[in-house]
């Protein structure tokens, strides 16, 4: 893929006005969805993830461009959004509360990191954490 | 019913993503491929013209959404 800069943390989302990526609740937004990328507890906590493939271990991203869906994935990239953008984050630049790693299962279309809590804590604060590293995510624009 | 019907029928009458999923798995185990599954979803996302358009939370597009990611990501493995 032309303009491709390799292997890294990708996840393509809707550009806020302020130039960073979209907070909110859904697959091209930056945040955390319960129920669908992880399941608190009874009391509202999450736990480090075993990142077991196909689990919903945290936010999904993925380690190449074309590896993310096509319906999220811009224009730009070959894919069919006309309204996101592809952005990249450092692994370094998580922070304590976050871990990220591959889990990609078998049969399926593109491979998949997920973007974990690091340790026992509350879903808010999870969600904090993931919705924290806004400022973090860089736009990854093909030229 | 084929798959994308039967899809779009319980997207259209408010089913869940889990329900959603189900109803993939269920016709997985009939002997629809994941590359199959995922096109008929893309092909109901583009007909509603999704790709021009932000989903909000709760929506039938953020739902179509949810599903095509998993699909996509095979969460579950399916």
């Amino acid at each position: 893929m032309t303009g491709d800069p390799g292997e890294g943390i990708y996840r393509a989302m809707i550009e806020d006005d302020d130039g960073l990526p979209m907070l909110g609740l859904t697959a091209v937004k930056l945040g955390v969805r319960t129920g669908v990328d992880i399941l608190p507890d009874q009391n509202g906590m999450v736990y480090r993830p075993a990142f077991v493939p196909g689990e919903p271990n945290g936010m999904s991203c993925s380690p190449t461009i074309p590896d993310l869906p096509v319906f999220a994935l811009p224009v730009e990239w070959d894919g069919t959004n006309r309204k996101t953008v592809v952005w990249r984050i450092e692994a370094s630049v998580l922070g304590a509360e976050l871990i990220a790693q591959e889990d990609t299962p078998p049969q399926r279309k593109g491979r998949h990191i997920s973007v974990g809590p690091s340790g026992p804590m509350r879903f808010d604060d999870y969600l904090r954490a993931v919705q924290g590293t806004r400022s973090w995510w860089k736009k990854t624009t093909r030229s | 019913m084929n798959f994308k019907n039967d899809f779009l029928a319980a997207l259209r009458a408010g089913q869940d993503h889990q329900a959603l999923m189900e109803l993939v798995l269920r016709h997985r185990t009939e002997g629809l491929s994941v590359n199959a599954a995922y096109e008929a979803l893309h092909e109901i996302w583009a007909e509603h013209d999704f790709g021009t358009k932000m989903a909000e939370e709760g929506t039938l597009q953020d739902t179509l959404e949810t599903v095509m990611e998993k699909v996509w990501y095979g969460q579950p493995v399916l």
